[in-house]
């Protein structure tokens, strides 16, 4: 983190580092506690990796901001971002990523008391997390809609 | 089965933790074992299922002991208060949540 900043300068001509050092300084802020200034961070790194071709480090950047986004409340925002990383992993056939957005949303929606969104989401995130062997993934993913099957109808 | 709160489809719930401890007691995590242990026994209670309620937060509680968990063991504290106070057994109500509170007091959070 003290490196990083200083480093900044001298990669201009090279986005992807620039992106990379970038995504170091925002999940120092991540663990930190400082989410704004990660959300910042991280959404320029996703924008370099996007411009030098780094579809996939794009992806896992954005569920990064997603998450701090989710830390201050923002739901709507972290929604947004994990739906285009969901989106960009599918394309990529990157369907365990892909889940795991799921399984995220699935958190979110319950988080937004959008009850029947979030049993959906978890339900496919589980499906494949299943068809790929990832037993711990997807027994999370119950876990998840039992939690939201707790809270759905509840006043 | 008595169903004493309204809201929340328990028995959906029930069905899905189940589900989720199965899985994680052949994975052996402990941890996720508790956690999963706790919730449905959460749901027993919700459900009026006390003796089988108290008989999961029992088991959770136990695994936290075990673990080390202490904000897990918290939790099992707070969740013995709202059993015992819906058993009617108000002294043993009050001492768990004071047991909740002071556990909780001594974490960072």
């Amino acid at each position: 983190m003290t490196v990083a900043p200083a480093l900044l300068p001298h990669l201009e001509p090279h986005p992807q580092w620039k992106a990379r050092c970038l995504q170091v300084m925002g999940n120092t802020q991540v663990k930190d506690g400082q989410y704004r200034s990660a959300v910042k961070l991280l959404a320029t790194a996703t924008r370099l990796f996007l411009e030098s071709g780094h579809q996939s480090e794009a992806a896992w950047y954005r569920s990064r901001a997603a998450t701090s986004h989710r830390a201050l409340g923002e739901c709507d925002q972290a929604e947004v971002l994990l739906d285009k990383s969901r989106t960009a992993y599918s394309e990529m056939g990157n369907e365990f990523e892909a889940a795991k957005c799921r399984s995220d949303l699935g958190n979110l929606m319950r988080e937004k008391r959008q009850f029947g969104a979030s049993i959906q989401y978890s339900s496919t995130a589980r499906q494949t997390f299943d068809t790929l062997g990832k037993t711990f993934y997807a027994a999370q993913c119950s876990a998840s809609m039992g939690a939201t099957y707790i809270r759905w109808g509840k006043p | 089965m008595l169903r004493i709160f309204a809201g929340g489809n328990l028995e959906a719930a029930a069905i899905e933790l189940e589900t989720a401890r199965v899985a994680f007691v052949a994975l052996g995590n402990r941890h996720q074992i508790a956690q999963s242990t706790r919730f449905l026994g959460n749901v027993r209670r919700l459900q009026g299922a006390f003796e089988l309620s108290g008989q999961l937060l029992g088991e959770a509680e136990a695994l936290y002991k075990e673990i080390g968990d202490e904000h897990g063991l918290a939790a099992c504290a707070l969740a013995f208060g709202y059993l015992r106070n819906n058993q009617g057994r108000r002294e043993l109500s009050i001492a768990s949540f004071r047991s909740a509170r002071d556990i909780f007091g001594t974490l960072k959070m």
